[in-house]
């Protein structure tokens, strides 16, 4: 996967790039060794966030770019929902990187089309279906409702995407309340800091012991 | 910082601008010139806490804008300027540098005061 981002890592002012999948993390990098897996993971799944959060807002958004003093980053969303990202100096014209870009996402697209599907488009797309009484779908509403209620005060406005995120990853390997552990994991996941998470399993306890009793 | 409604002004008067917006960090919206500035105002608002994150994990502790780059020419640049922030619609398809420098210069001065 790294030849894919090999083309950006040679335009004057490029450091590097990396590809995130919001599922699977880093999925190739040519960033110094500064970048660590773990930052690289933050940052990508921060500007999965934004690009998602640009695109109910506005049509069409491509890409996103942030300027900093001495750098900059310029993000293009990919298929399945990752993220190819570059760090530049602050030289770079984001022109610069238009078509190195476009091959990238396409390069990726067939990757993911072909032979090479990431472990998280194979999990989706192998994922036995689920047979779920139609009256538990009802009950799962409620309590993803809920979840997001209790989501709300820990992350504020960003408690909708986190879950909505989670439910869409947790439903493709079935909408069962049997599995409804899963998806509180998936959140506490997204929610990325240890106390939040605490704090989230315990206010979502009741709601899903009272889900489970049902 | 000058009035909001003097900074919406300048900041409109800068050509390429289609129309800007100023909140204040919490949500609150102090001035502006755009159809439907809750949605851009929500926009700004969802991608704080994502912005930080990425700067803490860069390295980086300023922003100077970031933007959102459309294929129908509608970007929508941001600038964060300690407790607010400032959205700027652009009109489709004009010199977007010269503009985002203007506003900078914009944004700089009015930002110090």
């Amino acid at each position: 996967m790294v030849h894919l981002i090999d083309g950006l890592k040679v335009i004057p002012g490029v450091m590097g790039a990396c590809i995130c999948h919001p599922q699977d993390g880093v999925q190739a990098s040519n960033l110094p060794a500064i970048f660590k897996v773990e930052r690289l993971e933050t940052i990508g799944r921060q500007l999965i966030k934004m690009i998602s959060a640009g695109r109910m807002s506005l049509n069409g958004v491509s890409d996103l770019l942030l300027r900093f003093e001495e750098s900059m980053v310029v993000a293009r969303e990919l298929k399945g929902g990752g993220v190819v990202f570059a760090l530049c100096d602050s030289s770079c014209h984001r022109q610069m990187l238009q078509m190195p870009l476009s091959l990238v996402v396409d390069g990726y697209a067939a990757a993911v089309a072909g032979s090479e599907k990431s472990p998280a488009v194979a999990a989706v797309v192998d994922a036995p279906e689920a047979v779920v009484p139609a009256a538990a779908n009802i009950s799962v509403d409620e309590l993803i409702e809920g979840l997001q209620e209790e989501l709300a005060p820990l992350v504020g406005p960003m408690a909708g995407m986190i879950v909505e995120d989670s439910v869409e990853v947790w439903e493709a390997g079935g909408r069962n309340v049997a599995r409804i552990d899963a998806l509180v994991d998936l959140i506490c996941q997204e929610i990325g800091d240890d106390d939040k998470a605490d704090a989230f399993r315990l206010a979502t306890e009741v709601l899903i012991a009272d889900l489970k009793k049902g | 910082m000058a009035s909001a409604k003097e900074f919406i002004e300048r900041v409109d008067a800068v050509d390429g601008v289609a129309g800007c917006l100023l909140v204040t960090s919490e949500g609150g919206l102090l001035g502006q010139s755009v159809d439907n500035p809750d949605r851009y105002s929500a926009l700004m608002l969802v991608c704080q806490g994502p912005l930080e994150t990425v700067m803490a994990n860069s390295g980086v502790d300023y922003c100077s804008h970031y933007s959102f780059y459309a294929e129908d020419g509608n970007n929508f640049h941001v600038f964060p300027i300690g407790k607010f922030i400032v959205g700027v619609v652009q009109q489709p398809f004009s010199a977007t540098e010269v503009m985002l420098g203007q506003i900078q210069k914009l944004v700089r001065k009015v930002g110090s005061h």
